[in-house]
């Protein structure tokens, strides 16, 4: 199912030093790249930002990666590295003027009275502070299962968990965004 | 019986959109040759035991250096000096004795040039009162206009 080696290969491969450093490094881009990359994109709205981000969350992989003990699974903690540089971005960001660039990560099907009136914009600011106050085990399952669509066997796979804990996970991280979306909805169309 | 819909069901996500397929192995790149050229500037300032060697090092040199070079006031003086005869210096030194104090002058003066001083005595160099005659005493006394008859006990003594 997965071309690349499990995070413990990668990390004993890192453990050996010299040039297989480097070569653990390239493995985990391949592997966790991508993800990182739509889980920042998808608050930045920008590719330009987004590369700037996923640098510096790399930088500090590269710099931490000996020192990651494998108290969880290596993309949690790549996770929240990332949401982390991303967070600290946009409260930097607030003091400048960001430039979205890319199109609302939303589209609104009609028949929700509320949602209707709603602009996607709007929709996803809420969401994505909804998000933010997840746990952070939660709001990582929220973003593969929902975002990324990946099937339940390979999110297993990534954050060590079974996929009855997962289902579960996702589930109450459903059930508590939409409660915040509801509750903000309401008072925005009060 | 129509299945109760939950928010998620009116939301279709947009995928973002996805880079290029070289982008992930030049971010690689990027990504090592920035934090090589880091590498190479970082660690030594990093580590404060070397930093603060390295400050230490210069501080001793800089401080060594100005101990022994004389300073730009002192450079004048001994230029000056130079320019200045023996006899405009003793001149100056009898008009100004009184500036000069013992420790200053002592400064001045090496141990040999002391003992010599000693050996050699001039109308000037100071006699103890055992080279002094009953008639050297009596001329004193002439010479002050004092009357040893009116002295006290205690003064004669003196």
């Amino acid at each position: 199912m997965n071309k690349y080696p499990e995070d413990q290969e990668i990390l004993s491969l890192n453990a050996q030093g010299g040039t297989h450093v480097e070569e653990a490094f390239r493995l985990i881009v391949a592997k966790f790249g991508e993800g990182l990359y739509h889980q920042i994109r998808r608050i930045t709205k920008n590719h330009e930002h987004t590369n700037d981000i996923l640098q510096n969350v790399l930088i500090k992989v590269f710099e931490n990666l000996s020192a990651f003990k494998g108290d969880s699974a290596l993309y949690t903690w790549l996770y929240r590295i990332a949401r982390n540089e991303t967070l600290n971005f946009l409260d930097k960001e607030k003091r400048r003027s960001g430039v979205d660039l890319d199109p609302a990560i939303f589209e609104i099907i009609a028949g929700h009275a509320t949602l209707d009136q709603m602009e996607p914009d709007k929709i996803s600011q809420l969401l994505e502070a909804a998000v933010n106050n997840l746990p952070e085990k939660q709001a990582l399952v929220f973003q593969l299962k929902y975002f990324e669509e990946l099937p339940y066997k390979e999110i297993a796979s990534r954050l060590h968990v079974t996929e009855g804990a997962l289902k579960a996970s996702f589930h109450i991280a459903k059930q508590k965004i939409e409660d915040y979306l509801v509750s903000h909805l309401n008072q925005s169309t009060i | 019986m129509e299945q109760k819909k939950d928010i998620f069901d009116f939301l279709k996500v947009n995928k973002t959109e996805a880079p290029a397929s070289d982008y992930f192995e030049n971010l690689v790149t990027n990504t090592l040759a920035a934090k090589k050229s880091k590498a190479i500037i970082i660690p030594l300032y990093k580590k404060p035991i070397v930093w603060l060697t390295a400050v230490a090092a210069v501080l001793i040199a800089v401080l060594i250096t100005n101990a022994f070079r004389p300073s730009d006031e002192e450079q004048h003086v001994l230029v000056a000096m130079n320019d200045l005869s023996k006899s405009e210096i003793n001149k100056y030194i009898e008009e100004n004795i009184d500036d000069f104090d013992t420790d200053l002058i002592s400064e001045f003066i090496s141990f040999e040039q002391i003992e010599d001083s000693n050996s050699v005595k001039t109308d000037n160099t100071p006699i103890t009162i055992d080279e002094l005659t009953d008639e050297d005493i009596l001329e004193y006394f002439n010479d002050e206009g004092i009357d040893i008859y009116e002295l006290s006990d205690d003064e004669i003594y003196i």
